[in-house]
């Protein structure tokens, strides 16, 4: 067992345990929305309950992305045999799993402030109740986008088998462990830049556009007249709060491509 | 490690550095714009509900701040580009 | 709409899995044209869609106006669902006539995430046996083959394909995502704003900040495609390991009856509405009708 194999266990760990923090904190909201609409409206119990499910099936979304990774990085221990020892094999390990682990934090948590959002709208506004289910699915499913960035970006990473510009020769050893050399240094830190600046770009971008979607949800259910206003200033807001993200995967693409 | 493997590694060490910067840079560099401009279109829609005559004030005002919110993002992206091809 | 329904039906089963996406490791692609086919998700969307077809011809038998029975009910709740869903993203007047294509989507992305309810084993026909215990009796997967005429090379024979879901193929959600981003979504944006209308889009703002954004517009549609495509493959796959990982835990002994019930059914159901519904959205986005103020509520 190499030194890649200890690197590809804990991205697993850390995929997974990061995944499930922000999916978890969004399954809270969710459920939160959920009360708070109850309290408002005892009658609509079942309506409320059927939509808080929808609402947590869908904030589930990054956690299981974050699984799929977790699995991936878990059946690739034994599988890897050609560079099991190499300090870029490592970096392609651990930034797969801090690209997808952070990248969930935001999705999750965003995808939750939208439910939280639309099921106190519904409690508000009864009638409206279509309508701003069908927001929320848009507005979760948009939230989400940043964390979908984030998994191709981790699955790019882990089907980056045979990677260029990386010599054989041994320089010099890192803590006496690691052979080490200099094409093999640079392409460590092409991944793990690429894992960093994906993970951490798709935060700001999910919230944000989740953000963007609650209030919407919230504005639809309170003020039905001005819905089809509020939808294109939705759209058109939520489509330019995407572009960092995106700005993140295009550095990401260059820094895993170029190399 | 003798000098000569010292002044061999020089420069691969400063692009891998250089490149693990870019990362930083674009991945740090995007969480503000991202909230700010969430937040900005967040209460454009609650505006625009509230006053739906005031619509292409609202959206324009939205639009123009959102575009400087982003301006800061795109900061990252010139530095992170300059950096990735260093 | 029964008849368009199902010709897109098969149509769907003949595009599928025709693209360059495909890269799986086993049973071997089939290559045709230099394109790569893998025919698991092939057969498994033809049984999709053709299960669709079987479904609505049933439910729509003996259609009658006073006495509906169940399956007409059934049909015409879905029916009515999309109907709304159509007229109130498109517009009243073009939106029903999406509605085949839009209904058509749902039932098949629906059809095909249940199909892993079918507990069909993997079953190779007229290859040679493989063994994944050696002489010695110890578990070696990949090592032994039994070469029985002697080229040299284990030949699996033709492997008919176990149920899973052929959404766990990246393919097939790529298909249809370019089928009805692109091509249905785009093709209308061309033929409802023309030509000119549809370029002066990527420059959204308009003025020198739209040059500007032009990049970031082209990138942003690209976008749309992943995110689209993605979501429903990470989900249906995840779901897939998870079932497999706890059918493994309790030895294949118990049916973990309640997570099929979640991952298969429930959230089956939920991505394959969510992916159609955010397909419309798309589509919308390019064909929507331009709705007086007054009656934009």
């Amino acid at each position: 067992m190499g030194i890649a194999n200890l690197a590809a266990l804990l991205a697993c760990g850390l995929a997974m345990g990061l995944g499930a923090l922000g999916s978890g904190w969004g399954l809270g909201y969710t459920a939160q929305g959920a009360l708070r609409a109850l309290a408002r409206q005892p009658g609509k119990q079942a309506d409320i309950f059927r939509n808080m499910l929808v609402g947590q099936a869908i904030t589930e979304t990054p956690a299981i992305f974050s699984l799929v990774v977790a699995f991936l990085l878990y059946f690739s221990v034994d599988t890897v045999l050609e560079a099991p020892n190499s300090l870029a094999q490592c970096a392609v390990y651990l930034a797969a799993g801090i690209c997808i682990g952070v990248g969930a934090i935001g999705s999750g948590i965003g995808s939750g402030l939208v439910a939280n959002e639309a099921l106190e709208g519904m409690s508000r506004n009864p009638r409206q109740q279509g309508q701003v289910v069908m927001l929320m699915l848009i507005g979760q499913a948009w939230a989400q986008t940043g964390g979908i960035f984030a998994l191709v970006v981790s699955l790019f990473l882990l089907n980056t088998g045979g990677f260029s510009g990386l010599s054989a020769s041994t320089d010099w050893h890192l803590l006496g462990l690691i052979p080490l050399s200099g094409g093999e240094l640079v392409g460590a830190a092409r991944f793990a830049g690429a894992g960093i600046a994906m993970g951490f770009g798709a935060i700001g971008s999910s919230i944000g556009i989740a953000y963007v979607g609650g209030m919407a949800c919230r504005s639809v259910a309170s003020f039905p007249d001005a819905a089809g206003k509020v939808k294109t200033a939705y759209f058109i807001g939520s489509a330019t709060a995407q572009s960092p993200s995106v700005f993140s995967l295009i550095i990401a693409l260059i820094l895993l491509i170029t190399g | 490690m003798n000098e000569e493997t010292v002044r061999q590694l020089v420069g691969p060490i400063t692009q891998a550095f250089a490149l693990l910067g870019a990362g930083i840079c674009m991945g740090f560099g995007t969480l503000g714009p991202g909230l700010g401009e969430g937040y900005a279109a967040g209460k454009a829609c609650e505006a625009i509900s509230r006053r739906p005559e005031e619509y292409s004030n609202i959206f324009r005002t939205m639009l123009v701040g959102q575009a400087v919110t982003e301006s800061t993002a795109i900061y990252a992206l010139v530095v992170a580009l300059i950096l990735a091809f260093h | 709409m029964i008849r368009r329904t199902s010709a897109l039906a098969l149509l769907i089963t003949l595009t599928c899995g025709g693209n360059a996406f495909a890269g799986m490791e086993d049973p071997p692609p089939l290559v045709l044209l230099g394109l790569q086919f893998n025919h698991a998700t092939i057969i498994l969307a033809a049984i999709a869609a053709l299960a669709v077809y079987l479904l609505v011809r049933l439910l729509t038998m003996g259609l009658s106006r006073d006495h509906p029975r169940r399956g007409q009910v059934i049909i015409e709740m879905i029916v009515n669902t999309f109907l709304d869903l159509t007229k109130s993203t498109i517009g009243p007047n073009r939106g029903p006539k999406y509605l085949p294509y839009i209904g058509t989507l749902f039932l098949f992305l629906w059809a095909c995430n249940m199909l892993s309810l079918f507990p069909v084993h993997n079953n190779h026909f007229g290859g040679e046996p493989f063994f994944d215990y050696n002489a010695n009796g110890i578990y070696d997967p990949g090592e032994p083959f039994i070469d029985m005429n002697g080229d040299g090379i284990h030949n699996p024979g033709f492997q008919l394909p176990g149920f899973e879901e052929p959404t766990t193929d990246l393919t097939l959600p790529a298909t249809l995502a370019i089928i009805f981003v692109l091509v249905l979504g785009h093709g209308s944006g061309i033929r409802f704003h023309g030509i000119r209308g549809y370029i002066k889009e990527y420059f959204s703002p308009g003025g020198i900040i739209g040059i500007g954004m032009f990049p970031l517009n082209v990138v942003g549609k690209i976008a749309e495609l992943i995110s689209l495509s993605f979501r429903i493959f990470g989900n249906i796959f995840g779901g897939a390991i998870i079932m497999s990982v706890v059918s493994g835990l309790l030895y294949y002994f118990v049916v973990p009856i309640g997570m099929y019930g979640y991952f298969s059914v429930f959230a089956g159901t939920i991505q394959a509405f969510v992916f159609t519904m955010l397909a419309t959205t798309y589509i919308s986005m390019e064909a929507a009708e331009e709705v007086p103020e007054e009656e934009s509520i």
